[in-house]
């Protein structure tokens, strides 16, 4: 993530320098986080698919999730926001864009570990009510 | 448009471990998540409200009312027959 983050301060630095090709690497930039739309279309199209294999879904929960139920890529996605705003690379606009679209893409990381979970319990749970909540934590 | 009241809310066990676990590391996301969950429980709705608050999203299981709040993706199963909300997972995103 640091690396992701010194990049970002180094493309700030080559703005007055080669304006050029930093206009580029913003395209570029921009680019890739539309490009998660898609990634984010896949992944609901095979987690709504009851002919995917389980293994597939299962594989895909590890990669995301690394065995730790906190994903590292959802950690890094909140730290490039948070970069990219303070570093004013993109207007206001473009930024509100990146948000829905990272958002999104987060929430499909989430189903992942939703289904992945059900996929784990045979689709069974136990439930408790909100109230039992409420007494425990007073 | 028709009106929908939620009698009971209830959590998954894993949802309840979520919650927990937050009121340790991060009471203030924790207690907003149940505020907003309680929230459900006090009023009345229509299909129009749920729309807005959450995302409908299929799964091989069953179709999902994912909301994103307070840094977390809320899964959430509504059988409006019986006027229960059943909080399915608690997620980081």
């Amino acid at each position: 993530m640091n690396g992701l983050i010194s990049f970002l301060t180094l493309l700030s630095w080559f703005k007055d320098r080669q304006p050029q090709k930093y206009e580029n690497i913003k395209s570029l930039i921009k680019e890739l986080v539309f490009s998660v739309k898609h990634i984010s279309k896949e992944l609901e199209e095979l987690l709504a698919d009851k002919n995917s294999a389980p293994i597939e879904i299962e594989i895909l929960y590890n990669t995301l999730f690394n065995s730790d139920e906190e994903s590292e890529l959802i950690s890094a996605i909140n730290e490039f926001l948070k970069h990219i705003k303070e570093l004013e690379m993109f207007s206001e606009k473009e930024i509100k864009q990146f948000e829905k679209v990272l958002k999104d893409f987060k929430i499909t990381i989430a189903l992942v570990a939703n289904v992945y979970n059900n996929l784990k319990r045979g689709g069974r749970r136990e439930y408790i009510s909100i109230n039992e909540l409420w007494k425990e934590s007073e | 448009m028709e009106r929908i009241r939620i009698k009971d809310l209830v959590l998954s066990k894993s949802a309840r471990r979520r919650i927990k676990k937050l009121e340790k590391t991060n009471p203030l996301a924790a207690a907003r998540i149940k505020s907003w969950l309680y929230s459900f429980t006090k009023i009345e709705f229509n299909n129009k409200y749920l729309h807005k608050k959450f995302d409908i999203k299929k799964t091989r299981f069953c179709r999902r009312y994912v909301a994103h709040f307070a840094n977390h993706a809320i899964f959430v199963y509504f059988d409006f027959k019986e006027q229960i909300m059943f909080v399915e997972d608690i997620v980081p995103a």
